[in-house]
């Protein structure tokens, strides 16, 4: 009997050991729980760095030129951009979806940001720092409906995180409404956040930063008084200028070498190796170990002037046999042509054993390859060779947004020469200055300024759009470079012809995504789609 | 000479067999004859013998020494090979020997001068017939002479047999599924014979949830396998074994990679959103499946209906599968021992095309998108020449060149049983090692198990079972992340022939621009996969009075993972620029991941038994505690000076970096089950189970999950007495529910994320994320199943038939709801929705013989599951996967299957400018030779509203045939398996590419062009408007394999007689030899999606079983 009791008791003892209170409750380890977050100020700090994350983008971002008359892309991946490009995109595009989503994803943090940084006790924040954050939060707010009504048009609108187990079923807000939003937001944010910051928070939201949105928003809604006002601020605050350390400053900006040039109002930064892009694969070359996934056609190739500042359709100084001679500095700084040299190597697609001629593994498919963005030194794997700052605001365009501004509201005067011939003089382009002309006649000028000394920096797909000129540049043939070296070739003579585009009147917005009107009906189609 | 017939009647052809018998037993009586006259003459005719095992003729020279007796008989013959154990004293020979020819068949006869003749006995003819309980006369069936093997006969089609033996012998009557009887014939001439049914498998006892039942008392739907239906198959992985064997239990195979070639298991179809695998204890204890080597399974039962599998509650959603392992029986140790060794080789690869079609087919589609060509005429004139540069114009069949690999594997199992009567053990290891079709991508794992029982005292027993698995596979260095066999497989998939992967002076090239496989194979780092697990389970039974048994079970897994991933700088160089660095790809670095998992499981059981005259009774009581925890840290450096290091420490602190994380896991249930039945005809089972997860918030945590089961055997009733051709005949019918918490371990609390940085200064600081809204709603996911069975044994036990049908409904599936992009947060864990899957599965087995020494068996299984979405919320959504272009729209749509597919109806190709002028807008690009999609709503335009549903990837009407044979010392198995309802996307495996990244196969030959109208493939483009989700690319996924073939060979025992084994096998087999289907020939029905992955193989084996 007594032995059964022991048995017994120690197989009792096996099964209920240790039966704990607790047993049934556990928490992750490496997470924070919602109700235990917003309690210090490293939790605001931290959710605001967290905002920044969205604002580079830039493994899908330099594609942005694909879909206009600069540039073309052969991948459908990472970004199927082409289809937006050459006009087969649908609702179902990724490129759509991509853009969508990102924005909506920053927007949610930076919502959660504004909800909830109040929550932070006043002992553990300073008022100003949690302002300070709080305007951050507010500028890439901002910056997300700034993109999204340029992509999208009319967009789903909120200031408040929306709960996902029960969205409310919404309509879309119009784009003047949001636009509006994003005005007041930003003349807010611009009247808490200083103009700049000490070294270890390099790369925060600046007041020049935010002023210099607010004018390219003014710009684009077409409030052009406001919008040369706005960009005086900027020249006015002083720390900015064109960048004229050296002759290669313009080529500096992008690659990795200058990121602290005062030409930069506003960057998305990375770090070599630990913070990468795979930019250099996207842009680069074979012999740069690239995929000339985004590549310049012969439209942009052309839009360069001639060093007597005049088109190559009327300078007597180009010259077809020798179409790269004599033309702006820009043109060789931002492409590679034929003998282009590149991080130390020599790129010649006309030499038929080359790497990067036509036909070759990644090789461009428009014989020309980008200069601008390519990074200084390219080390990794594909996804990660890169580490050059993809810069999303800089002076340069705040000085034409003021030129174009004022030529708009026809009020041109010595300011809006002296604007666009800071650019025009910059130490390596020195191109002829601006000195007179009508308003078309400038209209033009500062529009064709705008395309070559902004390429690939993610505007000219919003220009064309409210310039209203994409149904003539985005229809018809999309040409390469001239094909005057290689007679086995059937197009030798020509310019080598990579398809062929279309551009209706629905692609004046992006289509929003299938998915999204799938589960809300209630958004409704961009018109076309 | 009549008196010699018997020793000449068997073989009468064999001339010179009996020649030699005749000379000699002549030669033997002449001598005799002439021996007598010498010899001194014995009166002594009683004999004193205390022998044993001896043979006749050692008996017969005792005899021989103590009498005058002389014996004369065939040594080859009777009764050479009998053995005799005698304790006689001064017994008269006659008598002995009467003693020894019993039912021998022979006689002896007397002679003068002692002189005795063994022969055969006066031999009668016997007929007979055999019928079964009902007086039916049976065919077939076996009768032999006792003792006497050489006299045998089978009944014909009336049940009569004929025979001669003497008139004292004694008739064995065999039948399958019959209790075998022995009859002796007591000089009748004419015997009418009835044989008794048996079943076995009615006997069978199954594996239940928490003990056993016989098969016969079961209610619930469970499918069982014995060990031997699964070890005859030398796979590496248990649940390869497990493969159609059963119906309503779906195994697909997708990968053919040295240690992850592991089947998805499915029961009963796909019942919820979330996971979908069923909980799979070993011997009570949850475990991976393919953590046991298969020769070591005793057993395998499926629970698939709630009734079966609710006693496991929440973890009970998808179906349980118990597996038994072998243990000791007392006796002498049984050593056995058994090997294969086969070769694979990939089951279907892609047929691409050469260098100058590409360029061809490349052009066209470049000029067909209203782009010039890019290849030159001259340059693809350059390949009409053999001796051309090939550094300049290379042609590459890159699939070929990976396939490195030996595809070389083997395996060694070895086991020791036995035991007394109170210990017993079972020690058994097994050994595999598989080379890969690529180099370097191996697995090698050593499996360890002992099982011991031990009889403390006559009412405490204990079980301990202790066993471990090293497992140790190696890939070769991927690309970027990208994973290995992506690396290989997929890069040769998409790498176009133009890509050189070695110039002439030896130079890498760079491949597609991120490295190049064949390098990486041969020259890069190795990633290695270590790991292992050891667990332990041990259980004690103590009987605290007759019929109640307390059982405490404790069990405890430790597996561990550790992972090192090494990579190599690999500098490429441009061969035709002075070689001059291209890039250099990767680093040389070290990855070290440790993963640490630790289940612990208490549960402590009260059985009771009683039976009270025709009522019997048992009730379980239990109760179960379970942890899981996960902890995972992993270390990183970069900068190790040369490829040849790859330790941590040879690596630079600047820039290391350590991630870890753990998470934890508690289920505590409580359960109780009881079964009663009466007259064993009817049958009721109740089962109860609470369950308390932590998945839960707190006031959600606990779930109650009932299930209530009975059955009826109608074949016991009195009023089935006379259906004689029915053995047994029962109806079962049960209702349950089962919950499900597979969900994460975290997921009703909302989160920060730690883990995102961005840099301000040129430092990283951390970001928190918030990633999901909480939902402290969250709930149990709950199934209900309803099954009805019927079983069904006819035809003497020979035909066993199992019927069930079945409807599943999960609700409140948790579920991540497709939630807007605009919310800009993940979507929460939700219990929303509702599935269900209705089926039937079918299960007939038949065993038979032809003739003595032919046997067979044919187990055929279908079964059906009908899949269908049945609440969402209104969250139905179709899921486009826009970043992979050509991938087919997926919806989970209330009223269809989960993840069905959808798209445009496809009508044909466009054959001119009109014809597209005339149809709805497809793009502003659609041309002649572009698909034509279907207007369905007729608004003149085709966009996402024209989508119609075009099929589910989720099998119907899958099927398992299994056929054995057996003749003298052969047998043979084949298993085929297969589906008969499926779709498949096919648009990704047959796309052509859409640019020069990518290469056409062979099939894009046949694609539209103004000269060929009759085209299968629409025309060459560099758009994906071909590529939308339409039904040209959903196709018919029905096929028939040949999983498994085996032909094997017995050594006879003679043979083995002085070698110390006591049996030999050899065997040949074949794993996935044929396939029927009406895909092309490079998508594998059972994995059909993609081919940039590593392919499934055929494995060629020979092997052994050797039993000491």
């Amino acid at each position: 009997m007594k032995r059964r009791i022991i048995y017994i008791t120690i197989i009792l003892g096996i099964v209920m050991s240790s039966c704990s209170k607790d047993f049934l409750n556990k928490n992750p380890g490496d997470q924070v729980s919602t109700g235990d977050y917003w309690q210090t100020q490293d939790d605001a700090v931290r959710a605001v760095t967290e905002c920044y994350t969205f604002l580079g983008d830039f493994d899908d971002r330099i594609f942005l030129s694909c879909a206009t008359d600069d540039s073309y892309s052969w991948s459908n991946w990472p970004l199927d951009i082409q289809f937006a490009g050459n006009g087969s995109a649908t609702s179902n595009t990724g490129t759509f979806d991509h853009f969508w989503s990102y924005f909506y994803s920053a927007i949610a943090q930076a919502n959660n940001v504004i909800n909830n940084i109040g929550k932070v006790p006043a002992d553990q924040i300073t008022d100003s720092l949690r302002s300070r954050l709080t305007a951050e939060a507010r500028f890439i707010r901002a910056y997300a409906y700034q993109q999204l009504t340029s992509f999208y048009g009319n967009v789903v609108f909120t200031t408040t995180l929306m709960p996902s187990d029960s969205f409310p079923v919404t309509k879309r807000t119009s784009a003047d409404m949001v636009q509006q939003f994003v005005i007041s937001e930003l003349k807010n944010a611009a009247s808490v956040l200083p103009t700049a910051y000490t070294s270890s928070d390099q790369g925060r939201i600046t007041k020049g930063a935010v002023l210099a949105l607010l004018a390219r928003e003014q710009l684009y809604i077409g409030d052009y008084s406001d919008a040369a006002a706005t960009a005086k601020q900027v020249m006015t605050i002083g720390s900015y200028s064109i960048d004229n350390s050296s002759g290669n400053a313009y080529n500096s900006l992008f690659d990795g070498t200058n990121e602290n040039s005062p030409e930069i109002i506003l960057q998305a930064q990375y770090i070599k190796n630990t913070y990468a892009t795979g930019i250099g694969t996207w842009v680069g070359g074979p012999s740069l170990g690239g995929w000339s996934q985004v590549v310049p056609l012969q439209s942009l190739v052309d839009a360069y002037e001639c060093t007597d500042g005049k088109s190559i359709t009327e300078s007597p100084l180009y010259d077809p046999n020798h179409p790269f001679d004599n033309r702006d500095p820009r043109l060789k700084a931002t492409i590679v042509v034929p003998g282009s040299v590149v991080n130390g190597k020599t790129i010649d697609v006309t030499s038929t054993n080359s790497i990067d001629a036509l036909g070759k593994n990644n090789a461009s498919l428009s014989g020309y390859y980008y200069k601008k963005y390519v990074p200084a030194d390219i080390e990794g794997e594909y996804y990660n060779n890169s580490y050059n700052d993809e810069v999303l605001i800089r002076y340069a365009e705040v000085l034409l947004t003021y030129a174009e501004a004022k030529i708009e509201s026809n009020s041109i005067d010595q300011s809006v020469y002296d604007a666009i011939n800071l650019i025009r003089q910059r130490k390596g382009v020195d191109m002829p200055p601006v000195t007179a002309g009508s308003q078309s006649e400038l209209r033009t000028l500062v529009r064709n300024e705008r395309r070559v000394e902004l390429s690939m920096e993610g505007l000219r797909l919003f220009d064309i759009r409210r310039w209203k000129i994409a149904d003539q540049v985005m229809n018809g043939n999309a040409y390469g470079i001239l094909n005057n070296y290689d007679q086995t070739r059937s197009d030798y003579g020509k310019h080598i012809l990579i398809e062929s585009r279309t551009f209706a009147s629905r692609d004046y917005l992006w289509a929003i995504p299938q998915n999204e009107i799938k589960l809300d009906p209630d958004l409704g189609q961009n018109t076309g789609w | 000479m009549l008196f010699f017939k018997h020793l000449t009647g068997v073989k009468d052809n064999c001339w010179l067999k009996k020649t030699i018998l005749m000379s000699k037993l002549t030669l033997c009586l002449i001598i005799l004859f002439n021996l007598r006259a010498a010899a001194k003459v014995y009166s002594q005719t009683n004999v004193t013998l205390d022998i044993k095992n001896a043979r006749f003729k050692e008996v017969v020279s005792k005899i021989e020494e103590q009498t005058s007796y002389h014996f004369v008989f065939s040594e080859r013959k009777f009764p050479a090979s009998a053995k005799f154990d005698l304790d006689v004293k001064n017994m008269p020979v006659p008598k002995v020997l009467d003693m020894m020819l019993k039912n021998s068949g022979y006689a002896y006869k007397e002679f003068g001068d002692h002189l005795i003749v063994i022969a055969s006995a006066n031999q009668e003819t016997i007929t007979g017939k055999i019928v079964n309980e009902s007086g039916q006369p049976l065919s077939g069936a076996s009768v032999k002479v006792q003792g006497n093997e050489k006299i045998w006969a089978l009944t014909n089609m009336d049940g009569i047999f004929s025979l001669k033996a003497p008139a004292d012998a004694v008739l064995e009557i065999t039948y399958v599924g019959y209790k075998s009887i022995t009859v002796p014939v007591n000089g009748q001439s004419s015997l009418t014979i009835s044989l008794t049914p048996i079943n076995k498998d009615l006997n069978d006892i199954v594996v239940v949830g928490y003990g056993t039942q016989k098969k016969l008392d079961l209610t619930g739907s469970v499918s069982s396998l014995s060990g031997s239906d699964i070890n005859w198959k030398p796979v590496g992985q248990l649940s390869e074994a497990l493969q159609g064997m059963m119906p309503g239990v779906t195994v697909t195979q997708s990968s053919g990679q040295p240690g992850l070639d592991q089947g998805t298991v499915r029961i009963r179809g796909i019942g919820t959103l979330n996971d979908n695998s069923p909980l799979v204890l070993v011997d009570g204890v949850q475990s991976d499946m393919n953590d046991v080597d298969p020769n070591d399974v005793a057993s395998i039962s499926v629970l698939k209906d709630a009734a079966a599998s609710s006693i496991y509650g929440v973890r009970a959603a998808n179906g349980v599968i118990l597996i038994t392992t072998k243990r000791g029986k007392s006796g002498k140790a049984k050593v056995s021992y058994s090997n294969d060794f086969g070769w694979q080789y990939p089951a279907r690869l892609s047929k691409f095309v050469g260098a100058q079609e590409y360029m061809k087919l490349t052009d066209l589609m470049h000029i067909n998108s209203g782009g010039d060509s890019i290849y030159s005429a001259s340059a693809i004139a350059q390949y009409d020449n053999p001796d051309r540069n090939t550094d300049l114009y290379p042609d590459n069949y890159w699939l070929k060149k990976i396939l490195t690999g030996s595809g070389f594997q083997q395996q060694h199992s070895v086991s020791v049983a036995g035991g007394s009567d109170n210990v017993k053990y079972r020690l058994s290891t097994n050994y595999l090692d598989q080379d890969g079709l690529i180099h370097n991508m191996n697995f090698q794992r050593v499996t360890i198990r002992l099982n011991t029982n031990i009889q403390v005292t006559k009412k405490l027993s204990i079980s301990a079972d202790m066993s471990a698995r090293i497992g140790d596979r190696t890939e070769p260095q991927d690309i970027g992340g990208s994973g290995s066999a992506w690396s290989q497989f997929g890069q040769a998939a998409v790498m176009n022939p133009l890509i050189v992967d070695q110039y002439s002076d030896g130079t890498w090239s760079v491949g597609r621009g991120d490295g190049n496989p064949i390098r990486l194979q041969q020259e890069g780092g190795i990633y290695d996969y270590k790991d292992n697990l050891i667990t332990g389970n041990f259980r004690g039974d103590y009987e605290i009075v007759k019929g109640l048994t307390l059982s405490g079970i404790v069990s405890a897994n430790y597996e561990t993972a550790f992972n090192s991933t090494h990579n190599i700088a690999m500098t490429y160089y441009d061969f035709f620029n002075d070689h001059s660095v291209i890039a250099t790809k990767g680093q040389n670095d070290i990855k070290k991941e440790s993963d640490n998992y630790w289940f612990k499981n208490y549960q402590g059981l009260l059985t009771y038994k009683h039976q009270f005259g025709k009522h019997s009774l048992t009730v379980l009581a239990g109760m179960s505690k379970l942890t899981e925890t996960g902890d995972t840290l992993t270390g990183y450096r970069l900068g190790i000076p040369n490829s040849t290091l790859d330790q941590i420490n040879a690596g630079s602190a600047n820039g290391q970096a350590t991630t870890g994380y753990a998470g934890e896991y508690g289920l505590l249930s409580y359960f109780g089950r009881v079964n009663y039945s009466y007259k064993e005809k009817y049958l009721f089972e109740a089962n109860l189970r609470n369950d308390g997860s932590s998945r839960f918030a707190p006031g959600q945590k606990w779930g109650l999950f009932p299930s209530f089961s009975a059955g009826w055997r109608i074949s016991s009733e009195d009023f089935m007495k006379n259906v004689n051709f029915i053995q047994n005949l029962k109806l079962r019918g049960s209702w349950g529910e089962l919950g499900n918490d597979a969900i994460g371990n975290y997921p009703y609390q909302s989160v920060y994320n730690l883990n995102n940085n961005y840099p301000f200064g040129g430092t990283l600081y951390p970001g928190s994320e918030l990633s999901t809204y909480p939902n402290n709603g969250l709930t149990w996911e709950t199934t209900k199943m309803t099954d009805l069975g019927l079983d069904l044994t006819i035809l003497s036990g020979k035909l066993n038939i199992t019927y069930d049908w079945y409807d599943k409904n999960t609700d409140n599936i948790l579920l991540n709801l497709p939630i807007p992009q605009f919310v800009g947060l993940a979507p929460t864990v939700q219990n929303a929705g509702a599935v269900q899957n209705k089926g039937w599965e079918l299960n007939i087995a038949y065993n038979g013989s032809i003739g003595k020494d032919f046997k067979y068996n044919i187990a055929a299984n279908l079964s059906d599951v009908k899949n269908k979405v049945t609440d969402l919320k209104g969250a139905d959504q179709t899921q486009t996967a826009q970043e992979n272009p050509g991938e087919i729209t997926t919806g989970t749509i209330t009223g269809y299957p989960i993840g069905g597919y959808w798209g445009y109806v496809s009508q044909g190709i466009f054959q001119t400018q009109q014809q597209v002028a005339n149809h709805a807008t497809q793009t502003a690009q659609t041309g002649p030779g572009d698909l034509i999609y279907k207007d369905v709503n007729g608004d003149g335009k085709i966009d996402a509203n024209d989508y119609v549903y075009l099929g589910s990837n989720i099998p119907r009407y899958t099927y398992g045939l299994n056929i054995g044979m057996n003749y003298k010392h052969f047998d043979l198995s084949a298993f085929f398996q297969g589906v008969g309802k499926v779709s498949v996307n096919t648009v990704v495996m047959e796309r052509a590419p859409i640019n020069s990244d990518g290469n056409f196969k062979t099939i894009h030959e046949d694609s539209w062009t103004p000269e060929n109208t009759d085209a299968t493939f629409p025309r060459l483009v560099n758009t994906l408007q071909n590529y939308s989700s339409s039904s040209f690319w959903v196709q018919s996924g029905a096929y028939v394999r040949l999983k498994s073939v085996q032909i094997g060979y017995t050594l006879p025992d003679n043979i083995l007689n002085k070698t110390g084994i006591s049996s030999l096998r050899v065997f040949v087999s074949g794993q996935n030899l044929f396939t029927w289907s009406k895909l092309e020939s490079d998508i594998d029905p059972e994995a059909p999606n993609e081919n940039r992955y590593y392919p499934q193989v055929k494995v060629y084996t020979f092997g052994l079983n050797v039993n000491f």
